[in-house]
């Protein structure tokens, strides 16, 4: 009688550890534990069988060497891809400046490359600080420009110059204005603060998607640097009310300028 | 019974398949042994099949301590010292065993895994059951208990 007592909680207890089992599903645990025993064991059975439990040591230490080598490797691994991306960068700057250069030679204008330092925040649009000064040979009024969307746009003009680094104004501040010639006027560019310019007193016609230029006319610039493209053109009955929008430059998008070595007033300053 | 298992799993294969020790180990082990030990012996067979095929972990366990309960409670009234009703006993027994197993794999994977090699491999079981009775026999020296009438 006890005995079947016995056996029927053993029967009751084997039954509720299978169905735990099956209901907790750990057969991804069971297959590591079969990988690994079947690594260690190899069960496959030859006449060598015995000969290969002298392995096991060695495999046991061969599993633990793996583990640490990929350590190892899984550190060096994040360690080059950390370099990678870094040589992606120069890569890509690199390129960059094999472009400029390329097209530095068709500018046709001796001057120096700077990076921007510093752009005011509250007013981008305003001034920028550059990492190149008096001992690097940019001098007062050279014009500023730089290589986007694969053509060089007037950007500004050197306004103070210091030893080791220059402050350049922005076309686009509303304190600054010249001369600028589209296809077929010519007219006067006036900065309010953002990426477009007023097109003010203008001679000529002036249409939508018009490219301007800097002018012969103008004294503060080279002629014929690309400044942007007309967008908008309010009519008037008047023609000397008639004005136009400018896109310019997006601030966002400058980063390395070119300073022209050209000096507007050089001539005039000999004359007086 | 581990070497056994080892040695005649990947030793002998008959059109693709061998014979299942384990089984024969369990079914001959629970006519031969005490009710107890003959269940403990199913169940950690079971455990050991489990981590042998590739069906969801306790399967076996399950099937084996069931086989086993079952056949506790009524070995006393079945005659398996001759012949011909071991070979049937065994051959329902297997054949249980198998559709049960299929069964609990279908309702714990939702896949029918069914595979016509095990219809045939009870057959293979018998001779090597045969071969194993007889060996069993002479070392474990048993003999069977039957209800008195």
């Amino acid at each position: 009688m006890e005995r079947d007592k016995f056996f029927k909680f053993l029967f009751c207890l084997y039954l509720f550890l299978s169905l735990s089992f099956l209901i907790l599903k750990i057969d991804p645990l069971i297959n590591n534990v079969r990988i690994f025993v079947s690594y260690l064991f190899d069960p496959s059975f030859s006449v060598g069988t015995i000969n290969k439990f002298k392995d096991i040591n060695y495999k046991i230490r061969s599993l633990l060497e793996t583990e640490m080598n990929n350590i190892k490797l899984q550190e060096e691994n994040r360690t080059l891809k950390a370099r990678l991306m870094d040589f992606e960068r120069l890569e890509r700057e690199n390129l960059e400046f094999k472009e400029i250069l390329d097209v530095k030679k068709r500018v046709g204008y001796q001057g120096k490359f700077s990076k921007v330092i510093s752009t005011n925040p509250r007013k981008p649009y305003s001034f920028i600080y550059i990492d190149k000064g008096k001992n690097d040979g940019i001098e007062l009024y050279n014009p500023v420009v730089s290589y986007l969307n694969k053509e060089w746009v007037l950007i500004g003009r050197i306004t103070e110059v210091y030893d080791d680094y220059s402050k350049v104004i922005l076309i686009t501040n509303s304190n600054f204005s010249f001369i600028a010639d589209s296809g077929k006027s010519r007219g006067l560019l006036t900065g309010d603060f953002s990426n477009s310019l007023n097109y003010r007193y203008i001679d000529g016609e002036v249409k939508l998607g018009d490219e301007v230029f800097t002018s012969k006319a103008s004294m503060t610039f080279p002629p014929f640097i690309k400044i942007g493209k007309i967008t908008d053109v309010a009519f008037n009955p008047d023609p000397s009310l008639i004005y136009a929008k400018v896109s310019v430059f997006n601030i966002k998008d400058i980063d390395l300028v070119y300073v022209i070595n050209f000096k507007p007033y050089k001539d005039m300053e000999q004359d007086i | 019974m581990l070497f056994f298992h080892w040695f005649f799993s990947y030793g002998v294969n008959i059109l693709s398949i061998g014979p299942d020790i384990i089984f024969i180990y369990v079914f001959w082990a629970n006519y031969y042994f005490s009710p107890c030990l003959s269940l403990t012996f199913s169940f950690f067979c079971g455990i050991y099949a489990d981590f042998y095929y590739t069906l969801p972990f306790g399967t076996h366990a399950l099937a084996f301590s069931l086989m086993s309960f079952i056949i506790n409670s009524v070995r006393k009234n079945i005659e398996i010292d001759s012949f011909l009703p071991r070979i049937v006993n065994f051959t329902i027994s297997n054949y249980s065993i198998v559709f049960f197993l299929i069964f609990l794999n279908f309702i714990m994977t939702q896949s029918f895994g069914f595979d016509f090699r095990l219809m045939v491999q009870p057959i293979l079981n018998i001779i090597f059951f045969e071969l194993f009775n007889k060996l069993f026999l002479f070392v474990f020296k048993r003999r069977r208990d039957y209800v008195r009438i």
